[in-house]
């Protein structure tokens, strides 16, 4: 894959940029006027998975599995009710309010919605300079780098003086990562970043996003629902259900041999460019939905909506590991690479 | 082929603002045989959407305007200009819709129970316990399990998978004989709309009903549609079949939409993508509306382009390469 | 359908757009080029403005004279004059000397929201007739006929009605009704003027720090205000009213402080809503400190309905004011505030039906404007609404 994107190997030797190990993030269900707390709602639940410089590790799932608060946390936008978080050796959680400004230099987020993420009152030029002038970058003339960073990712100088409801939804994602990248950031989540693009748009972001990665060396967590968008622009992609992440593998490993019987379905479920081959193609169509993350199942989660005829006892009642190597290709499933269709 | 369940001809559904005027949809006709799936596939803002709401004639007139010369024949009789109150006795009743976000298409303060109820009430003369006993009978053929307790929940204590079903239920209480799904499972996880689609289609063939699917979605279009209208800009850029469409595409702009999906299949490639935006609808340029976004643009591309019938039936693209 | 796309090719050369009658006419007559030009409501504005204030120049010199060395008001009276004058004729002079240029990109929010209140005739109307008002009431000790407080000849000038003397004739105790009626101009406005501005700063900064602190902060702050708008407003007011002597600085008071929650609940609403979005987030995750986020990216997204809230309040603050006045609770006599006069009125109604009629009309039209201008406001400033 690296030959094709021109992108350099990854050394996974080295130690990991990011290492996420056990978050949790669970919210409380208040009830009442005392808010008393009557629930907790397990959006994320014990995920586990390291990074390294130069990657992009794609997080899929479908809506309300987890990934984007599993995203938020690792920011500290939300403060995670367990587990640990360490970047570039320093651990996340432990870090003060000068420390965590300091690493915010470092990690950046691009949102997925072009409209919401853009304050509509101030001009694109302000908003970039104001993250300059926060952090103490830019020098002298911050303007002309507002200009560099709009000219960066392929928008022009003259656009420095408008606002963002003069733009359209593929320059405001640009305008987006501009505003992520003006505090040089090493590591960045890309949350849903093209997902509200019409197709042809989101060839161009992604195109960019690619390009910034090369050019710049960025690392990214690129949370998605979309699995085509996710398998090309990952080296590694790990899927999510129910706040746990179910199976991780190289891009190419995961399509073409998925373990997990969520997987299985979730890949079976895409529909494909190719009338031709529709009515030869075999298709799991899962049963019900996904349950409520306040009160999941007992056991693999999965279990009930699970179509793998292996299915047993033993997934009703104990929660599958993550079972493989460190990069090799696992999943957390009792029954593993069961064939069924 | 038979004729066509609903023929629609140089439909211009324009709209009169303070900014100008939209020719939002601009010369679109297309045909919706008896029992197919016609797709009509474009990015938002090209007039998908409008031409749908065109159909049943839901767009607020004015600003909205179906322009003198367009035509709607339904089963053989014209729509436009019909009359607000015949058009309310086939909207649900000859041709039902269905809507991208289920929630907001549901009332709701009354049970799923009522609101199927009334439309069987209202178009079917049922009494309320024969509309009750429907109702819940619609929804088991849905795909709703335990229907006859989901009868009386209200639309927030349902997924969005189990209020599409709904949708879907009170769409088939008339046996409409055309149903027209706008983005039907775009709001809806890549599972959930397997399902969604799956149930559309046997639906389909039980009760012989013409499907028109407005999705901007080519995976969804490959997957189920018969036949397909790409638009662009306001106008039909290209008509075809599933398979000559997503085999042979002949209109650039078909093309570049094919080329800009990643593929499952085939990753790590850079994807192709169409340099610029959708232009505005109160300023379509002039001549071939995609010359400025098109990689193959030269001479011939200032006069604005016809649809040129290829090879095939239905088959046209509207570009003046479009037979080499 | 929105016009973003037009905007994105490039810098559209800017439209320019000449006055007819140009700088001559603008010097002799501010304003009225921009209304023979189409921009009929800035240009009306300053014309009416420079008409009016030349009008009292000239026919009362003799007190713009005097002005500046009576009493305050009568200084504060002579300043308005001169600055109004000064305003209207350099507005219209630089405005005209330039050429006009129409941006179509770079525009911001409020310069979009005045173009979209500029369109609405009915609410540019109200605001006319508002700023007129408020001028009236600043130079009115310059341009009221009679003393509102000197009493004629209760023999002979009692309850007369309209003539040359007496414009609006007089009331019960021989007065004149116009200038009673110019003078309580000056009450009512101020009082809704300054009650509202109370009422809006306290309510902006309660709730913006109730919705951006929230939890436990939030809990309290809330619990209070649904007691305080619990607590039935006007029995609230009558009791103060009773315990203490009724005056304008009392009413203000109390006004203000019992007006607050509706505007600390839109704000705390606003604020709970914007701290989901993504703008807010990523401002978060640039490190940005939390003054700095309340301040640039929530307070200025939460004022447009803020705004909207406060000038229909202040035309509420005017009917309030009105009937506790009529009540005998709000401006006592011999002070004149319109809801006074219409009390008065009231008693001589089939005599002398001018009493109550003047400053009942005063109060609507006032009331209405500052309604049509917070309608006005309202959609301008949605931009749900603009397309």
């Amino acid at each position: 894959m690296s030959a094709a994107t021109g992108r350099s190997p990854i050394d996974r030797a080295a130690a990991p940029l990011l290492s996420v190990r056990d978050l949790k993030m669970h919210f409380p269900v208040r009830k009442g006027t005392f808010g008393r707390v009557t629930g907790h709602v397990k959006a994320v639940d014990g995920v586990s998975f390291d990074l390294w410089r130069g990657e992009t590790l794609g997080l899929v799932g479908e809506s309300g599995c987890g990934k984007s608060t599993t995203g938020r946390a690792i920011l500290r936008l939300l403060e995670p009710t367990s587990g640990s978080v360490r970047f570039d050796g320093q651990d996340v959680a432990a870090l003060d309010r000068e420390g965590l400004r300091a690493l915010r230099r470092r990690m950046q987020i691009v949102f997925q919605d072009p409209f919401g993420s853009l304050n509509p009152r101030m001009s694109v030029g302000a908003m970039l300079e104001e993250a300059l002038k926060v952090h103490g970058l830019g020098g002298p003339n911050r303007r002309d780098r507002a200009v560099e960073l709009l000219e960066r990712v392929g928008l022009r100088a003259e656009h420095v003086d408008r606002y963002p409801h003069e733009f359209s939804g593929g320059q405001r994602q640009r305008l987006g990562i501009a505003r992520a990248l003006s505090v040089e950031p090493d590591f960045l989540v890309l949350d849903e970043p093209v997902s509200a693009l019409d197709v042809s748009v989101q060839a161009q972001v992604v195109n960019l996003l690619e390009d910034l990665q090369r050019e710049l060396g960025l690392t990214y967590l690129f949370i998605a629902h979309d699995l085509a968008l996710v398998e090309h622009v990952s080296d590694r992609v790990a899927v999510m259900y129910l706040g746990r992440i179910v199976e991780v593998a190289d891009g190419g490993d995961l399509y073409r041999a998925p373990r997990h019987p969520y997987t299985k379905a979730l890949l079976s479920a895409v529909p494909r460019p190719d009338p031709a081959g529709r009515e030869q193609r075999k298709r799991i169509v899962l049963e019900g939905d996904v349950p409520s993350p306040s009160n999941p199942p007992s056991g693999c989660p999965f279990h009930p909506r699970c179509p793998s005829p292996a299915k047993d006892e033993r997934c009703r009642s104990v929660l599958p590991a993550m079972e493989g190597g460190e990069f090799g290709h696992s999943a957390a499933c009792h029954h593993p690479d069961f064939p069924f269709e | 082929m038979t004729e066509a369940l609903l023929s629609v001809r140089d439909l211009r559904t324009w709209f009169h603002t303070d900014q100008g005027v939209a020719k939002a949809v601009d010369g679109v006709s297309f045909d919706v045989h008896p029992g197919e799936t016609l797709g009509i596939v474009g990015e938002s803002g090209c007039g998908k959407t409008v031409t749908s709401l065109s159909i049943l004639q839901l767009l607020p007139q004015p600003p909205a305007k179906i322009e003198a010369g367009s035509s709607i024949r339904f089963a053989g009789d014209e729509l436009v200009g019909i009359g607000e109150k015949r058009m309310r006795a086939l909207r649900g009743n000859e041709i039902a819709m269905i809507f991208q976000e289920p929630m907001s298409s549901l009332n709701p303060v009354y049970t799923i129970g009522d609101q199927i109820g009334e439309a069987l009430r209202l178009h079917r003369r049922m009494d309320r316990k024969a509309a009750r006993a429907e109702a819940i009978r619609l929804l088991a053929e849905v795909g709703i399990p335990e229907p006859d307790r989901r009868v009386d929940e209200y639309p927030h204590q349902l997924s969005g998978g189990m209020r599409q079903r709904v949708m879907i239920a009170m769409s088939l209480s008339c046996e409409p004989k055309l149903l027209i799904a706008d983005e039907p499972t775009t709001a809806l996880d890549v599972t959930i709309q397997a399902q969604i689609l799956e149930l559309l289609a046997a639906l389909r063939v039980k009760h012989s009903m013409a499907v028109l699917l407005i999705t901007h979605d080519l995976g969804v279009v490959a997957e189920v549609c018969d036949r397909v209208v790409v638009m662009y800009a306001g106008q039909v850029v290209e008509t075809g079949t599933v398979f000559e469409i997503f085999s042979d595409p002949r209109h650039p702009y078909t093309r570049g939409l094919l080329d800009s999906l990643p593929s499952v299949d085939d990753p790590g490639q850079r994807l192709v993508s169409i340099p610029g935006t959708v232009p505005n609808p109160t300023g379509w340029p002039a001549g071939c509306r995609f010359r400025d976004r098109c990689a193959r643009a030269g001479e011939g591309c200032e006069a604005p382009q016809e649809l040129v019938a290829l090879a095939g039936e239905g088959r046209a693209a509207r570009c003046w390469r479009a037979e080499s | 359908m929105s016009g973003a796309a037009t905007t994105l090719e490039g810098r559209a050369p800017g439209a320019r757009r000449g006055l007819p009658g140009g700088r001559p006419l603008a010097a002799l007559f501010p304003g009225l080029p921009h209304v023979l030009g189409g921009r009929w409501g800035t240009g009306a504005m300053a014309l009416l403005t420079w008409v009016g204030m030349l009008w009292i120049v000239l026919r009362r010199w003799d007190r713009v004279v005097a002005a500046p060395g009576g009493a305050w008001d009568e200084k504060l009276a002579v300043a308005t004059l001169a600055a109004s004058l000064v305003a209207s004729w350099g507005w219209s002079w630089r405005s005209v000397g330039r050429a006009h240029e129409v941006r179509l990109v770079g525009v911001s929010q409020w310069e979009l929201a005045v173009t979209a209140f500029a369109k609405n005739r009915t609410a540019v109307a109200g605001l006319i007739v508002i700023v007129g008002l408020y001028l009236i009431a600043l130079v009115t000790p310059l341009i009221s006929p009679h003393d509102p407080n000197v009493q004629y000849d209760l023999q002979t000038m009692r309850l007369v009605g309209m003539s040359a003397s007496h414009p609006l004739g007089t009331d019960h105790f021989a007065r004149d009704v116009l200038s009673r009626l110019l003078y309580g101009a000056r009450i009512s406005l101020t009082i809704g003027f300054v009650a509202v501005g109370i009422s809006v700063t306290i309510g902006t900064l309660v709730g913006a720090i109730a919705g951006f602190f929230g939890g436990l902060v939030d809990g309290v702050i809330m619990r209070f205000v649904d007691m305080v708008i619990a607590f039935p407003q006007l029995v609230l007011l009558i009791t103060i009213i009773a315990i203490f002597e009724p005056s304008i600085f009392l009413i203000v008071t109390v006004l203000g402080l019992t007006l607050w929650p509706g505007t600390a609940r839109i704000v705390r609403g606003e604020v709970l809503s914007l701290r989901e979005r993504e703008f807010v987030q990523a401002a978060e995750a640039l490190g940005y400190p939390k003054r700095r986020i309340i301040l640039r990216h929530l307070i200025p997204n939460a004022l447009a309905p803020v705004i909207v809230a406060a000038t229909l309040g202040i035309g509420n603050t005017i009917v309030l004011e009105a009937g506790l006045s009529f009540l005998g609770l709000g401006v006592q006599p011999p002070t004149a505030s319109w809801g006074t006069m219409v009390s008065v009125g009231r008693d001589y109604l089939l005599d002398a039906w001018w009493l109550a009629t003047f400053p009942g009309l005063a109060i609507v039209f006032t009331v209405l404007s500052f309604n049509l201008v917070g309608d006005g406001l309202r959609d301008a400033l949605d931009p749900r609404l603009r397309s």
